[in-house]
C-alpha cells in the first residue's frame, strides 16, 4: 500500500504564498511587455488604490478608536455609578445600625438619612439599568429585590427596638446579612465586570490606532516609489501634483497619528489617574461605611460580638488598603486613620464601660467617621468628574479627523491622478 | 515608547496592540486576628453528683450562712470583702433574654429577673439600696456558651443567665441554691384563644411536616433530637440557631412551626410575638436555675445562699417574680433551697 500525497502539496506553492507568487509573476509579465503609457496607467491604479485604502481604513480606524473611547467612558461612568449605589446601600446599613444603637428620639435624623439612602439606591438602580447591558441590568434587578427585602427587615428591627424587644437585633443581623452576603458580592462582581469593560475598550482603542499609520505609511511609500520612478523615467526632478499628494498623505499621517496618540494618551491618563483615584476612593468609602456598621454592631451584639469585631477589622483594613493619595496631602488617608483610632477606642472601651462606649460611638466616633466618609466622598466626586471630563476630551476632534482623513485621501488620490495624467498626456 | 514600538510592530506585522494602561482590581484584604483563645482552665471535678437530677431536682449547694453579715462586717480576707474593696460586683448576664436580662432602650439599663437577683447580692455586699445597687454591678454581657468559661477565667464573680444547674456543671463551677425552677416547653402559633397549633411536643412530633427551632448546643437540641430519632422522624425537622432570637425571626417568618426552649425564655419570646404565639405542653425536661460562681469561692456561695434564703423569707423573691414573670408565667412555686452539700 502506498501513501497518498495531499493534493497540491508537492511542487506547487499553495495558499497565500502561491497567490502572491502568481500576482508577482503576472505583474512582471505585464511590466515586461508593456509600454510607458501602460505603466503610467498601472501607476494611476496603484496610487488611487493606496490613497483610497488609506482614506477608508484610516477613517475607519479613527472611527473605531472613537467608538472604543466612548465605550470606555460609558463603562467608567457606569462603574462609578454602580460604586455609588453600593456606597448608598452600605451607608444605609450603617445608618440603620447607628439608629438602632441610638434608639428613641435620637434615631429620628438617622432614620431620615437612612430613608434617603434607600431611596437613592432605588432611583440609582433604575437610572444605571437604563442603557446598560442585559447582564448589568439583570444584576441590578436582583439588587432591587434584595434592597426591598432588606428594608422590610430593617423596618421590623426598628419596630421591635422601639418596643424594647431584643428580637429587633436578630432582624437587624438578618438585614445586614442580606447586604453583606447578597448585595455587596453582586455589586463587587458588577464593578469587576465594568473594570473589565473599561480595560477591554482601551485595548480596542489602542489596536484601532494602528490602522491609520499602517495604511498611511503604505500610501506614502507607494507614492514615493512611483514619484522616484517618474523622475528617473522622465528625467524631471519633481512631479508637483504627485509631490503634493505625498505631502497631503504625510500631513494626514502626522496629524492623524498625533491626534490619535493624544486621544489614547488622554484616555489612558484618565484611567491611570482620576478614574483609578475615584475607584479607590469609592472603595475606601464603602469600606468605611461597612466598618462603621460593624463598630455599632459590636455594641449592639454586646457580649457576643466576635464576628462583628472581626468584620470591623476586615472593613477598616480594606479601607486603609484601598487608599491612594494623589498628593502629599491626603485627606482620605488622614480620615481613615482618625476614624480607625476613634472606632478602635470605642470597641476597646466597650469591654470596660459599655454605656460610655455607646456615647463615644454616637458622638466623637460618629463625627470622625463622618469626616472620613466626607473626605472619601469629595475625592470620589472630584476624581470621578475629572475622569468623565477627560474621557469626553479624549475623543474630541476624532469625528472631524475621520472626515478630514477620508476627504484628504481623496484629494491626494486626485492629485496623484493629475500628476500621472500630465505625463500620460505627453504621449498623446 | 511602548506605543512607538507597537506602531512599528503593527506596521511590520499587521498586528494590533492592547492598551498598556489597565484599571486595577482591588487586592484582597484580611482582618488582623483579634480572637483571643478561650481560657482552658481545668478544675478538679467534684467526686460525686449530689441530688436527684434524674427527677429534675437541682444538686445541693453549700450551706447558707446563718445570716447575711452587714456590709461593714464582711469577714476580712473573704471573697465578699475583696469584691467590696474593688467597688463593683462583676456579673455575667444576658442582654437579650426578655424578662430575665435585656436592655431597656428607654433607660439604657439591662433589667429583668436575673438582674434583680444580682442587685440583691450587691445590696448585701455594699450596703446600698435597691435603686443604688445597679451602679455597683459591673455588667459583663455574654452568650450562653461563655457562661462557665468567663467564670473560670475570673472575668466575673457571679453569673445570672438563666443557667441550669446540673451535676455536669457542678464538676466545673459552683452554684447557689436553686432560685427559679424552669422547664422546657414549646412555643407555637396560637390558632384560637389559648389554643396552639400543637398542644404538646408529642403532637408536634406526630406531624411529619412541622419543623422546630432550638438554641444550638443546648439541652433542647439534645432532647428534641433524641425524640425525633425515637419517633423515626426526619432530623432535618429541627433547626439549631446560635441565638434564640434568630429562632423567633424564623418563627415570625413562618420558616419554623415551633421553638423549643426553657419556658422562661419562651415567655420572653411570646411577648415579642404578641399576640400570635403561645407556650404549650408540659415540661419535657426540668431546668432548675442557680447562680454560678467560681469553684474555689465557697464562702461567696454560702453568702449568696444566705441572701437567697433571706429573699425567700421576707417575700423579696416573690415580689421580683411578680414584677417580671407572673404576668406571663402565672403562679410559681418557690423552689426548695437544698443547701446540704458537704463543705470541701
Amino acid at each position: 500500500m502506498t501513501a497518498t500525497q495531499p493534493s497540491g502539496s508537492v511542487g506547487q506553492p499553495g495558499g497565500a504564498a502561491g497567490l502572491l507568487a502568481a500576482a508577482v509573476k503576472w505583474l512582471r509579465s505585464r511590466l515586461a511587455g508593456n509600454t510607458t503609457p501602460s505603466l503610467l496607467r498601472l501607476a494611476m491604479v496603484v496610487t488611487t488604490a493606496l490613497t483610497v485604502l488609506f482614506g477608508v481604513f484610516g477613517a475607519l480606524g479613527v472611527s473605531r478608536r472613537e467608538a472604543a473611547l466612548a465605550d470606555a467612558r460609558v463603562a467608567a461612568e457606569q462603574l462609578l455609578a454602580v460604586q455609588e449605589l453600593r456606597v448608598n446601600l452600605v451607608h444605609a446599613d450603617a445608618l440603620a445600625s447607628e439608629a438602632y444603637l441610638a434608639g428613641g428620639e435620637a434615631s429620628g435624623s438617622l432614620r431620615t438619612e437612612y430613608e434617603a439612602e434607600i431611596a437613592a439606591v432605588g432611583v440609582g438602580v433604575a437610572a444605571v439599568s437604563n442603557g446598560s447591558s442585559p447582564a448589568v441590568a439583570s444584576a441590578l434587578g436582583e439588587v432591587a429585590q434584595q434592597v426591598a427585602r432588606y428594608a422590610g427587615l430593617v423596618e421590623q428591627a426598628q419596630a421591635n427596638n422601639r418596643q424594647g424587644f431584643p428580637v429587633g437585633a436578630a432582624f437587624l443581623r438578618q438585614a445586614n446579612t442580606v447586604v453583606t452576603t447578597e448585595s455587596v458580592p453582586l455589586f463587587t462582581g458588577l464593578e469587576q465586570t465594568l473594570r473589565g469593560q473599561v480595560n477591554s475598550a482601551l485595548d480596542r482603542a489602542s489596536r484601532a490606532g494602528a490602522w491609520l499609520p499602517l495604511f498611511g505609511a503604505a500610501a506614502l511609500a507607494g507614492l514615493a516609489v512611483i514619484g522616484a520612478w517618474l523622475s528617473v523615467r522622465f528625467r524631471r526632478l519633481l512631479n508637483i501634483p504627485l509631490a503634493l499628494a505625498s505631502g497631503v498623505v504625510a500631513v494626514l499621517l502626522i496629524v492623524g497619528y498625533s491626534m490619535q496618540a493624544d486621544a489614547i494618551t488622554t484616555a489612558q491618563d484618565a484611567t491611570a489617574g482620576p478614574l483609578t483615584l475615584a475607584d479607590s476612593a469609592a472603595q475606601v468609602r464603602a469600606a468605611e461605611f461597612a466598618a462603621r456598621r460593624e463598630e455599632t454592631a459590636v455594641l449592639i451584639y454586646r457580649g457576643n460580638n466576635q464576628a462583628q469585631r472581626d468584620a470591623f477589622a476586615l472593613a477598616i483594613n480594606t479601607a486603609a488598603a484601598a487608599v491612594r493619595c494623589p498628593a502629599t496631602e491626603c485627606p482620605v488617608q488622614a480620615g481613615v486613620t482618625r476614624y480607625r483610632a476613634a472606632a478602635e477606642s470605642v470597641i476597646e472601651l466597650s469591654e470596660r464601660d459599655w454605656d460610655a462606649a455607646r456615647e463615644a460611638s454616637l458622638n466623637s466616633s460618629s463625627a470622625d467617621f463622618r469626616a472620613a466618609a466626607d473626605a472619601a466622598g469629595r475625592e470620589t466626586t472630584e476624581q470621578g468628574a475629572a475622569a468623565s471630563a477627560a474621557f469626553a476630551d479624549s475623543a474630541d476632534g476624532l469625528g472631524t479627523l475621520r472626515v478630514v482623513v477620508f476627504a484628504g485621501a481623496l484629494v491626494a488620490a486626485a492629485l496623484a491622478l493629475a500628476g500621472l495624467g500630465q505625463r500620460l498626456k505627453e504621449y498623446r | 515608547m511602548n506605543r512607538v514600538a507597537c506602531l512599528v510592530a503593527a506596521g511590520l506585522l499587521l498586528v494590533g496592540c492592547g492598551s498598556d494602561v489597565q484599571l486595577a482590581s482591588p487586592a484582597p484584604v484580611t482582618a488582623a486576628p483579634t480572637t483571643a483563645a478561650a481560657p482552658t482552665t481545668s478544675i478538679a471535678p467534684e467526686a460525686t453528683c449530689l441530688g436527684d437530677e434524674a427527677v429534675g431536682r437541682a444538686p445541693q449547694s453549700y450551706p447558707a450562712l446563718e445570716s447575711v453579715p452587714a456590709a461593714t462586717e464582711l469577714p476580712a480576707g473573704s471573697t465578699m470583702a475583696a469584691i467590696r474593696e474593688r467597688g463593683a460586683l462583676r456579673v455575667g448576664v444576658s442582654s437579650d433574654t426578655l424578662l430575665f436580662g435585656s436592655r431597656n432602650p428607654s433607660s439604657g439599663e439591662i433589667e429583668g429577673f436575673d438582674i434583680d437577683m444580682l442587685k440583691q447580692v450587691a445590696m448585701a455586699i455594699f450596703g446600698v439600696s435597691e435603686e443604688e445597687s445597679y451602679d455597683y454591678l459591673e455588667l459583663v454581657v455574654m452568650p450562653y456558651s461563655q457562661r462557665i468559661s468567663k467564670l473560670l477565667a475570673d472575668e466575673v464573680d457571679i453569673v445570672a443567665h438563666t443557667m441550669t444547674v446540673n451535676c455536669a456543671r457542678w464538676t466545673r463551677i459552683a452554684f447557689s441554691t436553686e432560685y427559679y425552677h424552669a422547664g422546657q416547653r414549646l412555643l407555637v402559633r396560637e390558632v384560637s384563644p389559648e389554643v396552639g397549633e400543637f398542644a404538646s411536643l408529642e403532637e408536634f412530633i406526630s406531624d411529619a411536616d412541622a419543623t422546630v427551632c432550638v438554641p444550638a448546643d443546648g439541652t433542647s437540641e439534645e432532647e428534641i433530637g433524641a425524640r425525633l430519632v425515637e419517633a423515626g422522624a426526619d432530623s432535618k425537622r429541627m433547626q439549631a440557631e446560635t441565638e434564640i432570637s434568630d429562632c423567633l425571626v424564623l418563627f415570625q417568618q413562618g420558616k419554623v412551626a415551633a421553638i423549643a426552649s426553657d419556658d422562661t425564655v419562651l415567655a420572653g419570646l411570646a411577648i415579642q410575638d404578641d399576640p400570635n404565639a403561645i407556650v404549650v405542653g408540659p415540661f419535657f425536661s426540668e431546668e432548675p436555675y442557680a447562680l454560678g460562681m467560681q469553684p474555689g469561692q465557697v464562702d461567696f456561695v454560702q453568702f449568696v445562699n444566705a441572701v437567697l434564703a433571706g429573699m425567700r423569707e421576707d417575700g423579696t423573691w416573690q415580689a421580683i417574680y411578680d414584677r417580671w414573670l407572673f404576668g406571663t408565667l402565672g403562679e410559681a412555686k418557690l423552689p426548695d433551697a437544698r443547701d446540704d452539700r458537704p463543705m470541701p
